[in-house]
């Protein structure tokens, strides 16, 4: 399923003196399939961005569409919606509620219209694709460590079958082996073929991990590329409350100090290879 | 002479759950014979994953929770012993994870002042205090600024600012930079390291940034609610296999001077930095040309 948007704009308190700009005329289309990351500092418009294209936020202006049918237009299905784009908020393990993780995943797919059972079956595969383990499923969602509530909350929004996933800051919070277990729940969604959308304040987790990276400014794309395009612009990232990966930073120090590493390189495994090539 | 400004010995604690009638549900141990001790002007890190008490035990450095077992004693004061409490929180300030919910001051100055006045600090030392604070943290040009229209680093320096206007001698920071962007982080961390080199206040850090946790004195890692490992850094990055068992990682330069080593070339332990890392592939090659 392609998204696209054109001269997408939000304000905050719109034909007010406080109107404040949170979206500004981004145009750009996300075809299907395609691992996405979306970086900026904190109120550069991310969240508001993303809740645009889920569709939760009604654009001041410019449009939204799903394989070229604008959302907001009266022949667009809104029901269908939900089964189209899933959006994981901040902390969604906030919002678990049912009194077991079954239960809870299956309220998505319930609210589609599948009856109990198709609902729990439903919810049961996606618990799998997050790798809970069947055995917790009659647990309560309280009774869970921090890292499986975020991936059962996950579950929830993947049981909605949506075609493009968005997740704002989906490993916040969570201790390092809990923050790959997420981004390898994410990349073999993506390789499964679902469009994936992640917010991130983490340079290394999206240049580990997506296909094209979307760095916001002021409401607008600052830069749209490949992860090792985007970060050779290390000094304006900075400028705007960004950072390369660090292990660009570890290849610049070598190149100083006068070994020829390559310094575009963004992960550890390429960096390892690189300067193992160089030492040997 | 002892010079420790926190100590607790063989602290347990449980989170007991009761039903409606106060009958007892399950009790949870979440710490179980902790013995922590942090010398005055250290700089020390917590790491540990989620769930494995960390927070728990910061808890208990303040007088929010009190140990089921075991006694805390901060500046020579007990925990336990309920008169000492505001004088215990005077001494251990605390930032926690979100900037947004320890916020309440409408103008920046006044979230700053809300300790002190807390504390009866008579109004024309409270101004003083204040200034000093947000200078500390490099906020003062933000002083009649509304909180909520600053980024999430500074939020969150405001917040320290709060705590350092009650004179701590120790502050307790709970993942202070767990929902900051980068340059957020950068100035959360640089304004504790300040802290502690130039104020000489003890900081305890709990992170699960690797990164931010190499600067400290000492490392502790928690797992299951006990500590696990111990030591400076260097020790503590020297042993990956370990951290990993405990759902920990490496720093970047660490991670990368690691796997170098797997592949055959030989490089010292406990790399932390990027320009160690450099100097010891500089040394490595030049070491190679000797031998050729």
């Amino acid at each position: 399923m392609e998204l696209k948007c054109e001269k997408l704009t939000y304000e905050y308190d719109a034909g007010t003196s406080m109107a404040k700009r949170a979206v500004d005329e981004i145009s750009l289309t996300i075809p299907s399939g395609q691992f996405v990351g979306i970086v900026g500092h904190t109120g550069s418009g991310k969240t508001t961005f993303v809740q645009l294209l889920d569709g939760l936020l009604k654009p001041t202006a410019g449009v939204v569409s799903l394989d070229g049918v604008d959302i907001a237009s009266k022949g667009f299905d809104r029901r269908s919606m939900r089964s189209s784009v899933g959006i994981v908020f901040q902390y969604p393990e906030y919002q678990l509620f049912e009194s077991t993780v079954l239960k809870d995943v299956s309220f998505g797919p319930k609210n589609q219209g599948l009856t109990d059972e198709e609902a729990a079956k439903a919810a049961a595969e996606a618990l799998r694709k997050v790798g809970i383990e069947e055995e917790v499923f009659p647990s309560s969602p309280f009774e869970l460590s921090g890292g499986q509530r975020r991936r059962v909350a996950i579950a929830g929004v993947i049981a909605m079958e949506p075609k493009i996933l968005i997740l704002d800051e989906p490993t916040a919070g969570l201790d390092p082996a809990g923050r790959e277990e997420i981004l390898g729940l994410l990349s073999n969604l993506w390789k499964d073929g679902m469009t994936v959308i992640l917010v991130s304040h983490s340079m290394e987790d999206v240049a580990r991990y997506v296909e094209r990276i979307l760095v916001m400014d002021r409401g607008k794309i600052f830069l749209d590329g490949a992860p090792r395009e985007v970060f050779s612009h290390s000094e304006e990232l900075e400028a705007i409350g960004l950072a390369a990966p660090e292990v660009s930073y570890i290849l610049k120090a070598l190149k100083d100090a006068g070994i020829d590493v390559d310094p575009t390189i963004t992960t550890v495994e390429e960096a390892v290879k690189e300067i193992k090539r160089k030492l040997c | 002479m002892d010079n420790s400004i926190i100590q607790t010995n063989q602290i347990s604690y449980d989170y007991v759950r009761t039903d409606e009638n106060g009958e007892v549900e399950s009790v949870h141990r979440a710490l179980t014979a902790v013995d922590l001790k942090v010398s005055a002007g250290d700089f020390i890190t917590i790491l540990g994953h989620n769930g494995s008490g960390k927070s728990t035990l910061a808890k208990h450095l303040n007088a929010l929770l009190v140990p089921t077992e075991g006694t805390v004693i901060v500046d020579g004061k007990d925990t336990a012993d309920e008169e000492k409490i505001l004088e215990i929180r005077q001494c251990a300030g605390m930032i926690f994870q979100n900037p947004d919910n320890q916020i309440i001051g409408t103008v920046v100055e006044e979230d700053v002042a809300f300790g002190p006045e807390n504390m009866g600090v008579p109004p024309k030392e409270i101004a003083e205090r204040v200034k000093e604070s947000l200078i500390t943290v490099g906020m003062a040009d933000y002083a009649e600024a509304s909180p909520n229209k600053l980024s999430g680093g500074q939020k969150q320096r405001v917040s320290i600012a709060g705590v350092l206007a009650m004179h701590p001698k120790c502050i307790i920071m709970d993942e202070p930079t767990a929902m900051l962007d980068p340059q957020g982080r950068k100035e959360v961390i640089r304004a504790a390291r300040a802290l502690n080199d130039v104020e000489k206040i003890t900081i305890i850090l709990i992170t699960h940034y690797m990164e931010e946790a190499i600067y400290s004195d000492r490392i502790f890692v928690m797992d299951r609610g006990k500590i696990v490992m111990q030591g400076t850094p260097k020790e503590i990055f020297s042993r990956p296999e370990e951290l990993k068992k405990y759902r920990m990682s490496l720093p970047q330069a660490t991670e990368v001077a690691y796997r170098l080593k797997k592949e055959g070339i030989d490089l010292p332990d406990g790399i932390l930095e990027k320009k160690e890392l450099a100097k010891a592939c500089v040394e490595y090659l030049a070491k190679k040309k000797q031998e050729v």
